[in-house]
């Protein structure tokens, strides 16, 4: 045993760690020809024996006894606070956690996948013709000698009773601002529906001849020719109002569409 | 039910805790305090600090009692970490807190027979020394030296309060105990100046009284 590795054994012998036996006969053996080794073995010693005397000293300590009563108060009110569940519970807990949790998932899936408003002006138009209340099978009223409420309607067709979309019962769906001459005009048949509480606006196209049925008169135009409107849907799915869509707007929103 | 709650282990008591039951606190503090409270005086020299860390210890035991994982460390080795973290903090916020403990003269703790007074004295005295040196270290060798040589943990146990590896206890005890020698030698040093500065003090006092009643 050289020096280095004595003073690693040095160590332990002065603090009486456990030695193998080998390690302790290699030691005792360097430290009877090396002086050096020898005081270091008796200096770790004499810094043991000051140790333990410390730690015993220090057996005497004692922290403050309030603190036990503070613990004790802290503990209480935190355990009203929070009432924690019994350990047995956690698991059981974790699973419940997990299961509502992809109970949620699943509703918000299917909540965004199911086909609450048609997407496309088709759907829109079939879904109408199909519902009993639509304005299509239920009371068509053809006006054909209304006169025209506004002369901005490219010649060919105007709205019959200009209605604010509020008149069909709703409360936070609002007629765009920007269209003067062509507003929503309330289909027939649509005044026995329950109360607009939410709905969307879907564009479709509407041939001419066909618009009567929707309430609206034809004044110029052949009657296979169509027309843009823009149909409210109520949040159960069924038409409310409709209104025609100009050419500008529908100019302006095939531009923003290529755009 | 007081004899089944002094049998009952640490972990068990850590799961009532965390199950509400304050007698599994006030067990578990009457059988650990006292060792938080000696790391923290030890460590920090100061009694007010290391009461503070008492209680911010058990404080974090009721609060992280259904965190503590039993097979990862034992309930002691958990306890002395958090206290070795507290301490640290505190230590962080205001370093003026590293004065000496109160001796235990003050506290009137002595026994009241002295067989040998110079040579208690003389013990007295060296413990004082020993504290103030340990008080010296860097932190990170102050805590190897309080957990491995003052409240006597084996290596492994010191390892796992510290988080390191065994290895490195060893070898910072190594390093700690030979800057422990020389802080010692300086404060003996420094105590025989200081000594010898006292009694010339008085061997002087009566010669310049002497000369001014001449």
């Amino acid at each position: 045993m050289n020096c280095a590795a004595a003073r690693e054994a040095v160590l332990d012998c002065a603090r009486d760690v456990p030695m193998a036996d080998d390690v302790r006969l290699a030691l005792e053996e360097h430290l009877g020809g090396c002086a050096n080794c020898a005081a270091e073995l008796g200096w770790q010693r004499g810094l043991t024996a000051a140790f333990r005397g410390l730690s015993a000293e220090a057996k005497a300590w004692n922290a403050s006894s309030t603190i036990e009563d503070r613990l004790h108060e802290a503990f209480a009110a935190r355990v009203v606070a929070t009432p924690r569940p019994p350990v047995e519970w956690k698991q059981a807990a974790r699973w419940i956690y997990a299961l509502a949790s992809a109970a949620l998932i699943a509703l918000a899936v299917w909540l965004g996948s199911r086909p609450s408003t048609p997407t496309s002006p088709e759907s829109v138009a079939s879904r109408a013709a199909s519902s009993p209340t639509s304005p299509a099978v239920s009371t068509p009223s053809v006006t054909e000698e209304r006169k025209p409420a506004s002369s901005k309607t490219e010649g060919k067709v105007t709205a019959q009773r200009p209605v604010p979309v509020g008149a069909a019962g709703g409360r936070r769906a609002a007629p765009p601002k920007q269209v003067r001459s062509f507003e929503f005009v309330t289909l027939p048949g649509a005044a026995g529906l329950p109360d607009l509480e939410s709905g969307s606006v879907v564009r479709i196209a509407v041939p001419v001849g066909a618009l009567p049925e929707y309430g609206l008169d034809i004044v110029q135009g052949g009657s296979k020719t169509t027309v843009n409107a823009d149909v409210l849907v109520g949040q159960d799915g069924l038409a409310r109002a409709i209104r025609l869509v100009s050419a500008e707007e529908s100019a302006t929103q095939d531009t923003r569409s290529r755009q | 039910m007081t004899d089944d709650l002094e049998r009952t282990s640490d972990d068990t008591l850590l799961a009532r805790i965390a199950a509400g039951r304050p007698e599994a606190l006030t067990e578990l503090f009457r059988r650990r305090h006292a060792d938080i409270y000696r790391f923290a005086l030890h460590m920090s020299g100061t009694p007010a600090l290391a009461d503070d860390v008492t209680q911010d210890v058990f404080l974090i035991v009721m609060r992280d009692a259904p965190r503590y994982e039993a097979g990862r460390s034992s309930v002691t080795a958990w306890l002395r970490g958090i206290a070795r973290n507290c301490v640290r903090q505190r230590l962080d916020h205001d370093s003026r807190l590293e004065s000496l403990p109160a001796t235990s003269e003050d506290d009137g703790a002595l026994p009241v027979v002295q067989p040998d007074p110079l040579g208690e004295m003389s013990r007295v005295e060296r413990i004082a020394m020993l504290r103030r040196a340990v008080l010296a270290l860097p932190v990170r060798y102050r805590e190897v030296v309080v957990l491995c040589d003052l409240e006597e943990l084996t290596y492994a146990d010191a390892a796992d309060a510290l988080e390191c590896a065994i290895g490195t206890v060893r070898s910072r005890l190594h390093r700690a105990r030979a800057m422990l020698a020389m802080r010692l030698s300086e404060l003996q040093a420094e105590q025989e100046r200081r000594v010898t500065n006292t009694r010339d003090r008085s061997l002087d006092v009566p010669v310049t009284q002497k000369r001014c009643m001449a």
